[in-house]
């Protein structure tokens, strides 16, 4: 019925059928095209965003991988420092809700290194902020946190960390609490660790943490052994000039720079300067063969029981005085000053200079490190006194890393090259250095300095089928002006395996006291020696020499000359 | 004309729909990329995972505290160079030669000493010492003879008691026939030892297991006793002389050593018959 009577009104319109029929497919074009439009403008959009969006996402993934900070290692990959988001715990005291009495006094009891009365002052300040501790272990974070205080707040932050601790801590340096290097390594090493293109490759030291660990702790036992004031030790690749092992002992936590002594911040290795005594003595035995001076290890010498020099105002006196006429090999194996120095004195001082500034020993030791310290020389006086002194290790301050480039010079076949931190490889070609001594210099000395172990002052130092060779040295220190006989600076520098040397060891106590053990001596045969024989013991097979008792070292020219002695 | 009119729109929804289908499969793709980019994320969050517990294991695990370690309680020390061998002849110098079985066991002789009689023994003692040890090859095959002793326990108590007495006469024929069959003199010492005990236990024996007992039993004992066990329950004539035969020898071995064994081994063979016979 209702549909009858709409009907009607459509018959009635039906004249204007045609314009109106036109009209509505008119209209209903428009909307076609409006949805045609909107669904052009929806796939464009979609394909411009397929097209064109920036998928940066990819790279900001990548990011958290790279350290901010670039990764130390050692020689073999051990991290040696790394870079960790540690926890931060700081306050904002304006934004204080609790009661501060009460909130010092828990805060001290969780973190004691602050007073409740420190931790109070901080809470009353009224700043907006301030750090309560930069270095926080998640233990104690969510200790804190359940005190509930919303003002304190927690994040995370990166930090330097060195997983080995006190190891290397003298090579490594440490950084500031921003995040830059202030000493050793971290310091020279800045540009390279932070720059970002490079931050993802850890830097690769020559050091071996193994030998680091070897070192550190035979010097650390035999220091406390003979209560030393300090120590020193370097390991050194004699061929490339690699450091493998530096220490410095009393030791300090490169974690924790600020907490350490300030006597364990000084690096003896590099920076300390010691007059090194008889290690002294093979150079100015080397420097007189390469003169043409000394021929033969049998060559003679007079030596007295005391030697009066400058005119009878010095006397040269030894610890073992021969009182005849004894050979070179005879000086060198009981470490006699009054021979060394008669054959300084034919060297002269002009040779004497020239082949120490050759070794680089006038000048701060050549190594990256930026703690290198001003070798101590006679300067302007240097007469013939200074060169007989000079000659056995006296009136001469250089540091125990000198001594491990001149040793590594004298056993390499007589070429100098400067010490190095970096491992060598690929972009760190080794050096081609310059000729010092002559290779046949450097091969015959090589009998004399093993004699020392076999036969002479340094018994104690050979760690049997390791074929040592090396050198004691005992300086007395300049105490208030004069030498005094009580403080002395025992020093072994020595060389292994003999036969075809590849490292050499120094190892230096600051003030060792006699003990018991040592029947009241506190020479360098006694104190020091003992460390390097444990040392190579330890790290000799690690370093690929396998100790072999059927091997030795040439001593085919040297033994002719003390077998006499013997029979006397 | 219809169909003219919405050829256009026909265009339209034919474009709208591939867009739709582009969009789909753009769609797809976005959700594929999103799944990929939340697999990077993990890998990423596992690496940094990796790294902070490499960390931390290095940091635990570091130089000076496993020397601390070892000071204070491994106590291990660096190798010595006589512990480091350079070439194969050394090497070759260390290996042990342990003696194989064989070579070991041509080495292991047996000694066994020959106690004369007693009046012998008395007097010289001494110069007799050296002639008396016998060297003898280690196949003594005496301890086979021990488990057929030791199940000869079961003997029924009352019955050879009044058997032996007229048997005694024919036990010493079986005991002289029998050194002839068993040549092995070296068994005797052995089977004399077990006879004693054997003709003791004689008298505890329970008659209640002869079966079980008389089956395995190849050996003389067990044989014997088998037969007097069922004489009680079926006493016939032919059955009980042999079996009076084997019982009294069994008792009798303690007096003449020797005989015990080859007796019974003898009369096993008889007594088998002659128990089938008591069962028929």
């Amino acid at each position: 019925m209702t549909a009858l009577a709409i009907n009607p009104p459509r018959i009635g319109s039906a004249g204007t059928k045609p314009e109106g029929l036109s009209l509505v497919y008119q209209r209903l074009m428009m909307i076609m095209l409006v949805f045609a439009g909107v669904t052009t403008l929806v796939v464009g959009r979609l394909v411009f965003l397929q097209l064109f969006t920036d998928r940066g996402g990819d790279a900001s993934i990548g990011n958290p991988l790279i350290p901010p900070r670039a990764d130390i290692v050692d020689r073999n990959g051990v991290a040696l420092a790394r870079t960790i988001d540690a926890w931060s715990i700081a306050i904002h005291p304006n934004r204080l809700l609790g009661n501060p009495d009460e909130l010092a006094e828990k805060l001290a009891a969780l973190m004691p290194e602050r007073s409740a009365d420190q931790y109070r002052a901080i809470l009353k300040s009224g700043k907006s902020f301030a750090f309560l501790s930069r270095r926080a272990v998640p233990e104690l974070v969510a200790a804190v946190n359940a005190l509930g205080e919303p003002a304190v707040e927690f994040s995370r932050e990166p930090k330097r960390l060195y997983p080995q601790t006190g190891l290397a801590a003298h090579v490594l340096g440490w950084t500031s609490m921003e995040g830059h290097g202030v000493a050793g390594m971290e310091k020279v090493l800045e540009s390279r660790l932070s720059d970002p293109s490079l931050r993802g490759t850890p830097v690769a030291l020559s050091i071996d943490a193994r030998v680091q660990a070897s070192l550190e702790t035979e010097l650390a036992a035999a220091m406390a052994k003979f209560s030393a004031i300090g120590a020193a030790g370097v390991v050194m690749d004699i061929q490339t000039g690699e450091v493998l092992a530096l220490t410095s002992l009393p030791q300090l936590n490169p974690n924790a720079p600020g907490q350490a002594m300030a006597e364990a911040g000084f690096n003896r290795a590099t920076l300390g300067v010691y007059e090194l005594g008889s290690t002294f003595k093979p150079f100015t035995v080397a420097m007189a063969m390469d003169s043409g001076i000394i021929k033969s290890f049998g060559q003679m010498y007079n030596c007295p029981r005391a030697l009066p020099v400058g005119g009878g105002k010095f006397t040269i006196t030894d610890t073992h005085p021969f009182g005849r006429a004894c050979s070179v090999a005879e000086i060198m194996k009981e470490s006699s000053n009054i021979g060394t120095a008669q054959i300084a004195a034919q060297v002269g001082s002009q040779r004497q200079q020239a082949f120490l500034r050759a070794m680089g020993f006038m000048e701060p030791v050549s190594i990256e490190l930026p703690e290198r310290g001003r070798t101590l020389t006679p300067g302007a006086n240097w007469g013939d006194i200074a060169t007989m002194t000079v000659g056995f290790g006296h009136g001469i301050a250089v540091t125990p890393l000198h001594l491990a480039t001149g040793y590594a010079t004298l056993f390499n076949g007589g070429i100098w090259r400067p010490a190095t931190l970096m491992k060598m490889g690929p972009g760190h070609p080794i050096p081609a250095g310059h000729r010092v001594f002559t290779e046949e210099t450097s091969r015959r000395m090589r009998g004399l300095l093993r004699l020392v172990v076999t036969d002479g002052t340094g018994r104690k130092a050979d760690a049997p089928g390791y074929r040592i060779g090396g050198k004691t040295g005992t300086a007395e220190k300049i105490v208030g002006g004069h030498y005094t006989s009580a403080a002395v600076v025992t020093t072994f520098a020595g060389v292994f395996p003999m036969d075809a040397p590849r490292y050499v060891i120094i190892a230096m106590l600051d003030d060792p006291k006699a003990t018991p053990d040592t029947y009241g001596f506190h020479t360098a045969g006694w104190n020091v020696a003992p460390v390097v024989s444990k040392v190579v013991a330890r790290v000799g097979s690690l370093l690929g020499i396998a100790p072999d008792p059927s091997r030795e070292a040439d001593m085919s020219e040297v033994l002719p000359y003390v077998h006499r002695e013997a029979e006397h | 004309m219809i169909a003219r009119g919405f050829k256009s729109v026909i265009w339209v929804a034919t474009v709208g729909g591939a867009a739709l289908c582009c969009y789909m499969v753009s769609l797809r793709v976005a959700t594929e990329r999103a799944d990929l980019a939340k697999v990077e994320v993990q890998i990423v969050t596992a690496k940094r995972d990796i790294r902070s517990l490499q960390t931390e294991l290095g940091t635990r695990g570091r130089l000076t505290q496993l020397e601390q370690w070892n000071s204070d309680v491994l106590a291990l020390s660096a190798p010595t160079s006589a512990q480091f061998v350079n070439d194969r002849v050394t090497l070759a110098r260390l290996e042990r030669h342990d003696p194989s079985v064989e070579q070991q066991s041509a080495n292991i002789r047996m000694a066994s000493a020959e106690i004369p009689a007693p009046e012998t023994t008395a007097a010289p003692a001494a110069p007799k010492a050296d002639p008396a040890p016998k060297l003898l090859p280690a196949i003594a095959p005496a301890p086979a003879t021990a488990p057929m002793v030791r199940r000869a326990s079961y003997t029924p108590t009352p019955a050879p008691a009044p058997a032996s007495t007229p048997a005694g006469s024919k036990a010493k024929p079986a005991a002289v026939a029998s050194p002839a069959a068993n040549p092995p003199v070296k068994a005797q010492a052995a089977a004399s030892k077990k006879a004693t005990p054997a003709a003791s236990v004689v008298a505890s024996a329970k008659p209640s297991t002869p079966l079980a007992a008389s089956k395995p039993a190849s050996g003389s004992k067990a044989a014997a006793v088998t037969a007097p066990a069922k004489t009680p329950a079926k006493p016939v004539a032919v059955a009980v002389k042999p079996a009076a035969k084997k019982t009294q020898t069994a008792s009798a071995a303690p007096t003449p050593v020797k005989t015990a064994k080859p007796a019974g081994a003898s009369s096993a063979r008889a007594s088998k018959p002659t128990g089938g016979e008591g069962h028929r």
